[in-house]
């Protein structure tokens, strides 16, 4: 029992924090286009953040993944560090992943813990009854109605995180005598504030499920669900700022409104969810699933947008800070006689320090001087320049499943299924508040600075040009992505005496396409026709081609049990998968073009593992190894040499995942046992990635200069790359270990784990390591030769350089000798002591009462670091001449050293108590 | 029974649930909002030309000086003056500048500076017409490329130290505005430099001081770039490498030099003495197609090695006077 408890509230734990850093965004963008007003560019910290593999704690048969997703939790480790797109979640025989992103939202089954409790979970080449699995594993949850048990129950919760209080009643009928079963479900989770400044959180749930059992071989389920959710996000900020505040856990997302506090970054969320399945039972032995969902996901995040020439509303914008008055970094400049020097240095970085300590209102967003600007400008004849709009990601889903299991003989059964998906991505904003302005017109003001305000190009929507926008309105860009996917399938297990096979296979069929439902200006071509004419071509509105990868591959896994205590696995994979639609377009807000050289991801890989069980010990250790190639990745900044917005796409990624993972657990009695796990592993880029520059707009000469770059000896052009290799994957512990003990009696239960946790990388900018920056930065190193004839590459101060800054070490004809990427930061580890405590009672009737007290970060260690990024902006002015850019001055203000950062929450706790009747 | 009333009670429940919702939040009443001081900054105790023939006149002793068109003193004591916002930034053509302008009406003095403010969109605060009180006390006075201005110093994008704009903060301190914005004020009407007695001002040699700038005024003439076959003849931009699009606007990015500028010449109706008209790239008046005939420009003029006007916004051409 004490197990369903803590599973009840690792659920929990992953669900909320599944919510706080679910991929938000059809569009990878990272909050760092600090000084300019393109709005587009407003972002949320957690569109990149992959969420905690959630298969791993339905998985009975290993100790390791089955404790692993919740004890870990707190720091968003991620088994293998694979993102969750890497594991799938079926539901009632069908899966449930995003087609678009590829990931499960946990929002999904939000707040319906007891609902959706009945999981079977299986590791990345185990056999199963449901689907090929990911390679972090796959997750099948059962809510067929039948599968309740009969009764009710209550839960309530309290807790201090991103919410303060949750009720849920769960109610069964069981299978009654008519053939029929009913369950339902409902809850709200609530917090007026959670545990972070101005965040709060509201979201109810529902879960109704009926089921027909016509007779022994046959039965319909038919359930539906959803959450509708609206909360406030927290974002990550500098650790300037956090020291200003005093505090890790400052939200710079908020701000107060008539004394109340209004977040800018409200999520609100509903994917209501319907899946209807058929199931054959011809016997024991012979099984047939059919199933059909239908779900629509509405789903839209707010974020200020701002105009023109209106200054950024972020409190924490980098021209806020003390650091932008100097460079605080150099010690050249933060020195006494460099400061004497300049006394007007420290005047002024005090003065804002002074400014951001003098006032809780002054670190936090200024809702009132939004409203003042906005009606000041139209007073004056201007519109809106300040707003609110609503990013919306919203998605059909309209999917079957078909799953056929037979056990053949003794030895031998197999599964095969067939899947089609096809899923329409609909990406559009709205206008959520114009904060006190009357009017706004849908035009790109930042396309109007490029081009001029009467231009094609600052027009969003050259059907509708100079809309005017009110409340609701779509602008900006609207847009579907439409994927199609096949999918056939099969598992086959030979299992004799000491020894077992399972073999897995898979072929997959993908389409995609995007649908332009606004001609934007910027997606204009102009060309030279056959004729000599200028035509104009439009890539913006209307359909695209279609993009078609044919993808699959196989896997096998053997097991021997030589004995009944010990089990030896060797495992292997070779497969292939369909690129993202996400990363699949050069633009996707603006035009219909596919990235160039767009392939299907490789993967290889394989573990081995070795399992001993012997009276109270099992344990289990197993080394895992995997390598992915020609995956693509997309991201967008703005980028200050060109003054534009930039996408960055990087294509044929190769990656390597290898570790060792060990359980233990050891009965010292029967009621009292002392367990270790351990992750220890390395995810790391293993190539120098080719990269694609496009900006929103497509005039030729203009993406010819952001891909421009030159061999420095043979003044070629040269490839436009990533200098990638051996940068980490970030946003998870790559060292986990944790040592914990448990006992129990008289239905009370006590756990405690000591964890330790370290090697978490923060999120590379692949801008600040292109080869055309390294070129700009100085960064490109031809020899010199001595008088022996040797080649040098400079002196040990170069070296150092080299290897912290990065570059590329050219030979005398120009080709390359090493490339070494910009240092790569990593976080300091550290501890954090977690404890549970629990009581079971029975009580007349049949009916229970269980209270759990879960108590996370016992120590209050606030200096755990889980993840972060990397800002993609320049530490240098650009000088400009006959088209040409050279480096400038350093900038006062370091963007390489002010990386964004998240914190693992401090001290908190989570008391459920369930009541059965 | 039992399962019906747990469904009832599940309903309700749920009902509950979908009822709650998170409440909007009202307009803010913002009628009051400055970001000045609130209180008073003190009694007028100078005058702009007074702290202009102290802190401008010459480098000699300035706590920052790069050279003669470029220094600042910081000042020390309780300096206060007053005068009406004649430029901002409305238009984006200027940029982090607001200009006041003081007309005394029993001495007849009349005397502008530049407060340099380093914030954009600073116009909804600094309206046209506001009397506004500055005490420089802890704050920079000087010259920028000869214009006097109050300000604070900085390390340019090119690694000079300049007298740059203020912290925003500083209006909070040491900026008080007084009473309302009255676009009837006297300081808000150009100095008319159009006919010929104003182009001769312009030439005489004398007026090329710090005394006179800036100065709100009214120059008339032809833009020099579209006259004859210049009008068809794109210049190529030397830090771009790029040729300005035709038919010709004022501010091209393609010919923006470092300063993010563009100068086009406005030849003055006599004796061809020339005014450069200097647009920042990127706002309206940037994209504005040049009118090939004779036009009246108003704005900041200033004096570097020619005289110079910067428009406030695209208002600020008009027809030439028949």
């Amino acid at each position: 029992m004490s197990k369903g408890i803590q599973l009840l509230a690792a659920a929990c734990c992953l669900a909320t924090g599944a919510l706080a850093q679910a991929p938000l965004d059809s569009l990878k963008v990272n909050d760092d286009n600090a000084d300019f007003t393109f709005t587009e560019s407003q972002l949320d910290e957690d569109n990149d953040a992959a969420q905690t593999v959630s298969s791993i704690s339905a998985s009975r048969s290993d100790y390791f993944l089955s404790e692993v997703g919740y004890r870990f939790s707190a720091m968003r480790f991620r088994v293998r560090a694979l993102d969750n797109m890497y594991s799938k979640t079926l539901m009632n025989g069908v899966q449930l992943n995003d087609l678009e992103g590829g990931r499960f939202s946990y929002g999904l089954i939000g707040g319906m813990n007891d609902a959706v409790r009945n999981q079977e979970g299986v590791a990345g080449y185990g056999y199963n009854n449901f689907a090929v699995p990911g390679l972090g594993g796959a997750t099948s949850i059962n809510t067929r109605a039948s599968q309740f048990a009969t009764g009710s129950k209550l839960a309530l919760s309290g807790c201090n995180r991103n919410y303060v209080a949750r009720g849920m009643l769960t109610t069964a009928t069981g299978l009654m005598d008519n053939g029929w079963a009913l369950a339902a479900s409902a809850g709200y989770r609530w917090a007026n504030e959670g545990v972070i400044e101005g965040t709060f959180y509201s979201s109810m749930s529902y879960f109704l499920a009926a089921e027909k059992v016509f007779n022994d071989r046959h039965s319909l389920s038919l359930v539906t669900f959803g959450s509708p959710t609206e909360r406030g996000q927290q974002a990550a900020s500098t650790e300037e700022a956090y020291w200003l505040v005093n505090s890790h856990y400052y939200n710079p997302n908020w701000g107060y409104q008539n004394g109340r506090k209004r977040n800018s970054r409200v999520v609100k969320s509903f994917e209501p969810t319907t899946i209807l399945t058929w199931d054959w039972k011809k016997d024991e032995k012979w099984k047939w699933t059919n199933a059909f969902v239908f779900k629509y996901s509405n789903y839209g995040t707010t974020a200020l947008g701002w105009n023109g020439d209106a200054y950024d509303p972020r409190p924490d914008y980098y021209k806020n800070l003390p650091s932008s008055i100097f460079n605080v970094y150099d010690p050249n400049k933060n020195n006494t006689d460099y400061l004497n020097q300049n006394p007007f240095l420290l005047d002024q970085y005090n003065t804002l320090v002074d400014y951001w300590r003098s006032s809780e209102a002054n670190q936090q967003v200024n809702w009132d001087r939004m409203y003042y600007v906005n009606r000041q400008n139209e007073a004056q004849g201007g519109e809106a320049l300040y707003y609110l709009e609503r990013r919306h990601n919203d998605q059909m889903v309209t999917a079957i499943n078909s799953t056929f299991n037979q056990q053949i003989n003794r030895y031998n059964k197999y599964t095969a299924g067939f899947r089609f998906n096809h899923t329409k991505g609909m990406h559009y904003k709205t206008m959520d508040d114009l904060l006190g302005a009357t009017r706004y017109t849908d035009i790109d003001k930042f396309a109007a600075n490029d081009y001029g305000m009467g231009s094609n190009e600052a027009q969003n929507d050259l059907n509708n040009p100079n809309r005017q926008i009110g409340i609701g309105d779509k602008f900006g860009y609207n847009y579907n992505i439409y994927v199609n996917r096949g999918n056939l399938w099969t598992q086959y297990q030979f299992s004799r005496g000491f020894f077992t096979l399972n073999l897995a296979g898979n072929v997959d069929g993908t389409v995609m396409q995007r649908e332009g439902l606004m001609k934007n200006g910027r997606g204009q071509v102009t060309y030279v026709d056959e004729n000599g004419m200028t035509q104009t071509a439009d890539v913006s509105y209307g359909k695209s081609g279609k993009g078609r990868f044919l993808s699959g591959g196989g896997r096998a896994q053997m097991t021997f049990r030589p004995t009944a205590n010990h089990l030896l696995t060797f495992a292997g994979i070779a497969t292939t998968e369909a690129p993202l639609a996400r990363n699949s377009f050069v633009a996707p807000r603006i035009q219909n073009n596919f990235v160039d050289n767009l392939k299907v991801e490789k993967i290889f890989g394989g573990e081995a593992s070795y399992a001993l069980s012997i009276g109270g010990l099992t344990a289990k250790v197993s080394g895992h190894y995997l390598l992915f190639r020609d995956q693509t990745e997309q991201t967008a900044y703005y980028n200050d040499q060109m003054s534009t917005f930039t996408y960055l796409t990087m294509t044929g990624i190769e990656k390597m995942h290898y570790g060792l993972e060990a359980a233990l657990n050891y009965k010292i009695t029967s009621n009292f046992s002392i367990n270790f796990m351990a992750a220890y592993g390395d995810a790391k880029y293993t190539n120098n990635p080719y990269a694609q520059i496009n900006y929103e707009g497509l005039r030729t000469n203009e993406i010819q200069k952001l891909n421009a770059c030159t061999n420095p000896v043979t003044n070629q052009a040269m490839a436009q790359q990533v200098i990638a290799e051996d940068m980490r994957v970030s946003g998870t512990p790559l060292t986990a270990l944790s040592l914990g003990i448990e006992y129990n009696v008289n239905g009370w239960f006590f756990e405690a784990n000591l964890n330790y946790y370290d090697r978490v990388y923060i999120g590379f900018s692949p801008y600040r390591r292109l080869t055309s920056t390294y070129q700009l930065a100085k960064k490109f190193y031809t020899p010199s030769v001595d008088a022996n004839g040797n080649l040098s590459y400079g002196d040990k101060t170069m070296q150092q350089k080299y290897m912290k800054e990065g570059g590329i070490l050219f030979a005398q004809d120009g080709s390359i000798v090493d490339t070494q990427a910009a240092e790569q930061e990593k976080c300091k580890g550290g501890f954090m002591l977690d404890a549970s405590i629990g009581k079971f009672i029975r009580l007349k009737k049949g009916r229970s009462l269980s209270i759990n007290l879960s108590l996370q970060n016992i120590t209050n260690n606030t200096n755990l670091r889980t993840g972060g990024y990397e800002q993609n902006r320049d530490d240098y002015y650009y000088n400009e001449s006959g088209g040409q850019f050279t480096q400038g001055e350093n900038k006062g203000y370091q963007f390489s050293k002010s990386s964004k950062y998240y914190y693992a929450n401090a001290f908190n706790a989570f008391l459920n108590i369930g009541f059965k009747f | 029974m039992k399962k019906i009333l747990s469904l009832l009670l599940l309903g309700a429940s749920t009902l509950l649930a979908t009822t709650s919702c998170v409440e909007d939040f009202a307009e803010p009443n913002t009628d009051d909002l400055i970001i000045t001081s609130p209180t008073s900054v003190g009694e007028v105790n100078t005058t702009i030309r007074q702290v202009k023939d102290r802190f401008c006149a010459s480098s000699t002793g300035a706590d920052i000086s790069r050279n003669a068109s470029n220094f600042a003193f910081k000042v020390n004591e309780d300096l206060i003056f007053e005068g009406v916002i004649v430029a901002n930034d409305i238009s984006g053509n200027l940029y982090q500048t607001v200009m006041i302008r003081n007309i005394d009406p029993a001495t007849g003095e009349d005397q502008s500076i530049i407060i340099s403010i380093k914030n954009t969109c600073l116009y909804p605060y600094f309206r046209l017409g506001q009397r506004l009180r500055i005490n420089v006390n802890g704050l920079y006075v000087g010259v920028y490329s000869k214009v006097p201005r109050v300000g604070q110093p900085y390390y340019s994008s090119q690694g000079n130290l300049n007298l740059g704009p203020i912290l925003l903060d500083k209006c909070r301190t040491n900026i008080e505005l007084i009473g309302e914005p009255d676009l009837t004020a006297p300081e808000l009407v150009p100095e008319d430099l159009t006919d010929n007695t104003g182009e001769a001002w312009l030439r005489a040699s004398d007026n090329k001081a710090y005394s006179n700038v800036p100065r709100l005024a009214t120059v008339s003439g032809l833009i020099d770039e579209v006259q004859g076959a210049k009008a068809d003849k794109a210049e190529r931009g030397e830090l771009t490498g790029n040729f300005e699009p035709l038919p010709k606007i004022f501010g091209p990015d393609e010919l923006h030099d470092a300063g993010f500028g563009v100068d086009r010449t406005i030849l003055l109706k006599s004796n061809n003495s020339k005014v450069a008209l200097r647009t920042s790239t990127q706002n309206n008046i940037s994209f504005m197609p040049i009118p090939q005939d004779v036009r009246r420009y108003t704005g900041i003029l200033t004096y570097y090695d020619n005289w110079q006007i910067q428009l406030r916004d695209i208002n600020d051409i008009s027809a030439a006077a028949e």
